[in-house]
């Protein structure tokens, strides 16, 4: 499913929001996740070996310019314009196992919106990278296991803000999320584009022996 | 063309208080799904929201910390493509409930559709009224104004890796978390009725009035 070669593991993380914070938007462009408590968190993992562990999701991201895809037409079944854009940034990754932290630098690729619903990395990109963890932890080990992942998160607005609305409100909702590692495929991909290459070169240096000797 | 600029102008005050028939409240309630809950599709086109007593946390407001539960079961209906996205009804009932340590909101959820868009979903999308019923009878202000309404929207955001379009979702077996927002609608105790009928009544009035005006003068 991912774009970028890589394979993803067997069971996602997922995760919610924590009662006290949320992901705010700042009317500039802007969004940030809020946090509560000390160490500051503002995920729960619901599942796996993982669930109950507290996390912690930070850093500044800017939404960039919209696109708007308008609705089909003819549209019977009344399906709404979809608006999309790029989210820039760096922030953090931090879940809290009791006595050792899993940490992961993480960016957003992208921002859409469709409805009340919105998501940040809808493509499922690679978007978690320098995963390091040393617990014991079975679940944060399989997400730390290759370096890389994917972080999913999706949330809602009653009033079906566009994304164009949403960078000029100062507003805060719940959310949900799930990641998984992305499993590298140790050159696969390299080679069997390779293999095709070569094949379709074969090919045209055979039909052009072939049409030399007729 | 003067009568046009006025049958224009009435049309867009009718339309503005048409459209304010039914208010939101101001702040939505927000919420997440507790550890060891989730949103579980069955592999028969069907899906319920699991967990025990309690499956969802209130994130904000003044009713923050309160738990709560989302029941029932509901059917994805017919799938509809449009290139990454997919759509499709949502039929069944199920109920929704806050509790405020010692009283319940209770309300009556259904949800109208679902869609997919790469790894998100979105139930109830198109934010329709899908709560209905709404009681409460305790003192908490969050609640209270929920339960002044006489209907509510809901709407609940999850997501999937590795991605599943709404076909591939209606035969599998699989459970993710999910986070939502409830507003309610508060009736406006016949404000609508009086200002459409003011509208027309003034519109009316245009009318006559332009009648009784020559529209030549001889001399």
């Amino acid at each position: 499913m991912s774009a970028t070669g890589s394979r993803l593991m067997a069971d996602p993380i997922d995760y919610s929001n924590i009662s006290g914070s949320s992901i705010n938007f700042n009317g500039t462009g802007g969004f940030t996740f809020t946090s509560t408590g000390s160490p500051s968190a503002n995920i729960q993992m619901i599942d796996s070996t993982a669930v109950g562990l507290l996390g912690n999701i930070s850093g500044s991201f800017t939404i960039g310019t919209v696109v708007v895809t308008p609705p089909p037409f003819p549209n019977p079944f009344h399906i709404l314009p979809t608006s999309t854009a790029s989210a820039g940034g760096t922030g953090s990754l931090v879940i809290y196992d009791g006595s050792t932290d899993l940490t992961a630098t993480l960016t957003w690729g992208d921002i859409i919106q469709y409805g009340g619903g919105d998501a940040l990395n809808d493509t499922a990109s690679v978007d978690l990278t320098n995963i390091i963890y040393h617990g014991t932890n079975a679940d944060l080990l399989s997400l730390a296991s290759t370096g890389s992942g994917i972080n999913v998160v999706t949330f809602q607005f009653t009033s079906q803000e566009s994304l164009a609305q949403l960078k000029a409100t100062n507003i805060s909702t719940s959310f949900s999320g799930s990641m998984i590692a992305a499993v590298p495929d140790d050159g696969i991909t390299g080679l069997l584009i390779g293999m095709g290459i070569s094949g379709i070169a074969l090919c045209m240096v055979v039909q052009r022996r072939r049409s030399v000797r007729g | 063309m003067k009568f046009g600029v006025n049958l224009t102008g009435a049309g867009l005050f009718l339309a503005v208080i048409l459209a304010c028939s039914g208010r939101l409240t101001a702040d939505p309630v927000d919420y997440s799904s507790l550890g060891g809950t989730g949103i579980k599709f069955n592999a028969a086109g069907g899906f319920s929201f699991t967990g025990g007593a309690d499956n969802i946390e209130i994130t904000d407001g003044a009713d923050a910390g309160f738990l709560g539960d989302v029941t029932g079961n509901f059917t994805i209906g017919a799938v509809t493509t449009y290139g990454t996205m997919s759509v499709a009804s949502v039929s069944g009932v199920g109920e929704f409930t806050i509790y405020d340590g010692s009283t319940n909101l209770t309300a009556t959820l259904t949800w109208g559709n679902i869609v997919q868009i790469g790894s998100a979903d979105t139930t109830n999308a198109t934010g329709a009224v899908n709560l209905t019923n709404i009681h409460y009878t305790g003192t908490n202000t969050d609640l209270l104004a929920l339960a002044t309404a006489d209907a509510g929207i809901d709407v609940q955001t999850f997501q999937f890796l590795p991605v599943k379009n709404l076909t591939t979702l209606k035969s599998t077996t699989i459970t993710t978390s999910f986070s939502g927002s409830v507003v309610v609608q508060v009736p406006d105790e016949g404000t609508t009725a009086f200002l459409v009928a003011m509208g027309i009544a003034a519109v009316g009035a245009g009318m006559i009035f332009r009648s009784r005006k020559p529209s030549v003068i001889l001399t």
